[in-house]
């Protein structure tokens, strides 16, 4: 079908990238499958290490600007990985934040709630099994016989992408889902850009696309929060309305609810719609506006309920929360 | 006269994540040989302290999105030891079948986009697509197989969403297993001729003598459980890990490195199960193993292509019987009540044994986790393999030599993201 008359236009250059992340990202282009071949049809992959053999002094060769668009997973943890995410700014018209580790900072945000020293030695040092008797720890300058070896430093602080350059659009979702993908390859390429650091899935709530959505009572209540591994769940009501704490009202849809057709609920990958800041204090509002009760105790001490409420809040979002981190102690 | 080259690749690309490897040769011998591996697992054992027993296997599932199953599992196996929580064999069916789809999209992953290659001596899939197209468009296929059944017991195929201490929170129909059916009788088809086809590459020949270790059955070529043994002499439960095995900490990485107590180096993954599991393979995959030219043992870690396919092979056929056999269980999950204790899980992740220790308080908190991905226990044969490998081939011009080491690598299917990230391969020659 291609038109051997006409000079071959040029293909837009696109990279990918990944930083502190698990590969889902990744795993979940190449799950494009059929699609994925169409892609790489249309555009020219000039930067993949997982699955290409271009290195970093191929895109310290480009021009800047080189590339029209760079989709970078993965928080920022690493020196190497803050160093990767300014040159492929550089390189790239458009820079994409893809999945929810670049978007909030991801799972592997969890770990601001300690430092990077406590985490150390615990994992190098303190876990059983491991035998370090002399507390190493990784180095970022090590001799060996006279040749010296270099790691990444480590950051104190976990980062999502924007806080380390200038973002242009964001894909949602640990990982993004085939359609919001397919979506927003189209929408780049056909150049009809939408507004600039708009996150590219529907800006409404994930209840809005819910299958449960007719089951929800109009003034939602509860006086208990259950926890899953408790309970039978109904695989047809609302999971709120069952005392489940599902994150849905408080979360973007575009995934059309996938883990609640799965009977899970919501845990809020997606993050937040445009109008919040932070996705785990819309959450909590969200809860005690339907905890049935006016008794400070009692409220208190259903909020209890919710175990470990950093964790499940701002599971995928607690380096781009207002808080960012827990704060250190004083020395 | 004295001469130093050195050869520098800043990533070694087609594995799973990167890292970095450096060999040294002096006077004609390799005399060191250094894995290094920059991302370490985004320190997940740091930060799962006060966490719930029951997001574990959620959260640990995001230490590897080409493995979530097998982080799901040895979790929810672990939790259900802290909680003494009885699992019904349905449900074990279950989640065999769920397992069997992430072996299939994993190993049809590596084998056709990231390992193919280079036998056939192309830069990347995308590459060898130009020439091949029937060959990509196989195993992508393949690998969707392997995505649809994950899909359809979980939600999803990277990070599925339905497993939970306990059990499922829902568990299919019989009549929803029936589209997948069809499919997987696709895929056990272009299993076989994956076998056939892998078996027909040129391997070189290099053999080791390995220990392996993997997981071990009575009755099944084992995947979610089974004793710890080894082809010399191992032979524990899963609870005892910790007697048997050490993880040292190395300053030039920033994983860990695992090693038997007194014995060192060791192997786990798709060559350990099909030395010590081979005669719990189901018919097909055996006698497919031997038409490609694979006897009851094989030492050659190039060759852990083929066995990768046949292991495809052996996850569709199982895949398949699961399924007829199924009965949906009476309910998808029993009730678990955390309670303190220390519990274990170890499974066969698609790269190998993957063991997890969680400490949990009375009310349900993690106070300690401890995960050893297989990438970390296959990082010290790695080098000694990179070792013996070279060593004969010193010669060989440098551009050569460095494509060979990074195959050798390839060979282990490296999850760095598991272990790391980021890898440079330096020959530094004198």
């Amino acid at each position: 079908m291609a038109d051997t008359a006409a000079p071959a236009a040029v293909k837009p250059k696109v990279a990918f990238y990944w930083c502190a992340s698990c590969g889902g990202c990744e795993e979940a282009v190449v799950d494009l499958a059929e699609a994925i071949l169409d892609v790489v049809g249309a555009v020219d992959i000039a930067f993949w290490p997982v699955a290409l053999d271009f290195k970093r002094h191929d895109v310290e060769a480009m021009d800047d600007g080189a590339l029209l668009a760079s989709f970078v997973n993965g928080a920022i943890r690493t020196t190497e990985q803050a160093e990767m995410a300014l040159l492929l700014r550089q390189k790239s018209q458009l820079l994409i934040a893809f999945g929810a580790c670049a978007h909030l900072g991801g799972i592997p945000g969890l770990a601001n709630l300690w430092d990077r020293e406590s985490i150390f030695r615990q994992v190098y040092a303190e876990s059983p099994s491991t035998v370090n008797p002399e507390g190493t720890l990784p180095q970022t300058r090590s001799e060996e016989d006279g040749r010296r070896l270099t790691l990444p430093g480590f950051y104190d602080t976990v980062r999502s992408l924007d806080q380390v350059v200038p973002v242009d659009y964001y894909l949602p979702g640990c990982p993004p889902t085939p359609k919001i993908i397919v979506q927003a390859v189209q929408t780049l390429l056909s150049g009809a850009l939408p507004p600039q650091g708009m996150v590219l899935a529907p800006d409404r709530a994930l209840c809005d696309e819910c299958p449960r959505k007719d089951t929800r009572p109009e003034k939602l209540t509860t006086s208990e929060f259950k926890r899953p591994h408790q309970v039978l769940i109904d695989e047809t009501t609302c999971l709120l309305a069952q005392g489940l704490l599902c994150m849905g009202p408080a979360t973007r849809a575009g995934c059309e609810a996938l883990c609640v057709r799965g009977n899970m609920p919501c845990s809020g990958c997606f993050g937040p719609t445009s109008r919040v800041r932070d996705h785990g204090g819309k959450a909590l509002s969200a809860i005690a506006s339907i905890v049935a009760s006016n008794d400070t105790g009692e409220i208190e001490r259903i909020l209890a309920q919710v175990p470990d409420p950093i964790g499940t809040l701002y599971r995928y979002s607690l380096p781009s929360s207002l808080l960012r981190r827990r704060r250190r102690e004083a020395a | 006269m004295s001469r130093t080259r050195t050869i520098k690749v800043d990533y070694l690309a087609r594995v799973e994540g990167e890292g970095a490897m450096y060999v040294r040769v002096r006077g004609g011998r390799v005399t060191d040989v250094q894995l290094r591996i920059f991302e370490p697992p985004r320190f997940f054992e740091g930060f799962l302290r006060g966490r719930r027993f029951s997001e574990a296997p959620d959260i640990t599932a995001r230490i590897c999105g080409i493995c979530p199953v097998a982080y799901q599992m040895s979790a929810v196996q672990a939790m259900e030891d802290v909680c003494a929580v009885p699992v019904d064999p349905q449900v074990r069916a279950l989640r065999r079948l769920l397992y069997c789809g992430e072996w299939i999209e994993s190993h049809a992953l590596h084998i056709y986009l990231l390992h193919a290659p280079d036998f056939l001596g192309y830069e990347s899939a995308v590459h060898l697509a130009k020439d091949h197209p029937a060959i990509v468009e196989r195993g992508l296929r393949l690998k969707k197989a392997g995505n649809d059944l994950m899909t359809l017991l979980g939600g999803r195929a990277v990070h599925p969403i339905n497993v939970r201490v306990g059990g499922f929170y829902r568990v299919p129909t019989r009549r929803e297993l029936v589209p997948v059916t069809e499919q997987l009788k696709w895929a056990r088809d272009a299993a076989l001729e994956t076998a056939r086809w892998t078996g027909t590459l040129e391997f070189p020949h290099y053999e080791q003598d390995y220990e392996f270790v993997a997981l071990s059955h009575p009755d099944e070529y084992a995947i979610t459980e089974g004793r710890l043994v080894s082809n010399q002499g191992l032979d524990i439960a899963v609870r005892e890990y910790e007697e048997h095995f050490v993880e040292e900490h190395i300053p030039y990485s920033n994983a860990l490195h695992s090693s038997l107590k007194d014995r060192g180096a060791y192997l786990v993954g798709p060559l350990a199960r099909y030395n010590l599991n081979f005669d719990r393979l189901s018919p097909l995959a055996r006698e497919a193993a031997r038409a490609a030219g694979l006897g009851p043992t094989c030492r050659n870690p190039f060759q852990s292509i083929v066995v990768r396919s046949v292991e495809i092979l052996y996850a569709c056929d199982e895949a398949l019987r699961l399924i007829a056999q199924y009965v949906p269980p009476e309910r998808p999950s029993v009730e678990v009540v955390p309670r303190a204790g220390t519990g274990y899980g170890c499974t066969e992740a698609p790269r190998g044994i993957l063991y997890h220790r969680y400490t949990v308080d009375d009310a349900g908190f993690i106070t300690d986790a401890k995960i050893v991905p297989p990438t970390a226990q296959n990082q010290k044969a790695i080098e000694a393999d990179l070792r013996a490998f070279v060593d004969p081939r010193i010669d060989l011009p440098e551009e050569t030599l460095t494509w060979q080491c990074e195959q050798a690598i390839r060979n282990y299917d490296p999850c760095i993201s598991c272990a790391t990230h980021f890898l440079a391969l330096r020959v530094d020659r004198e």
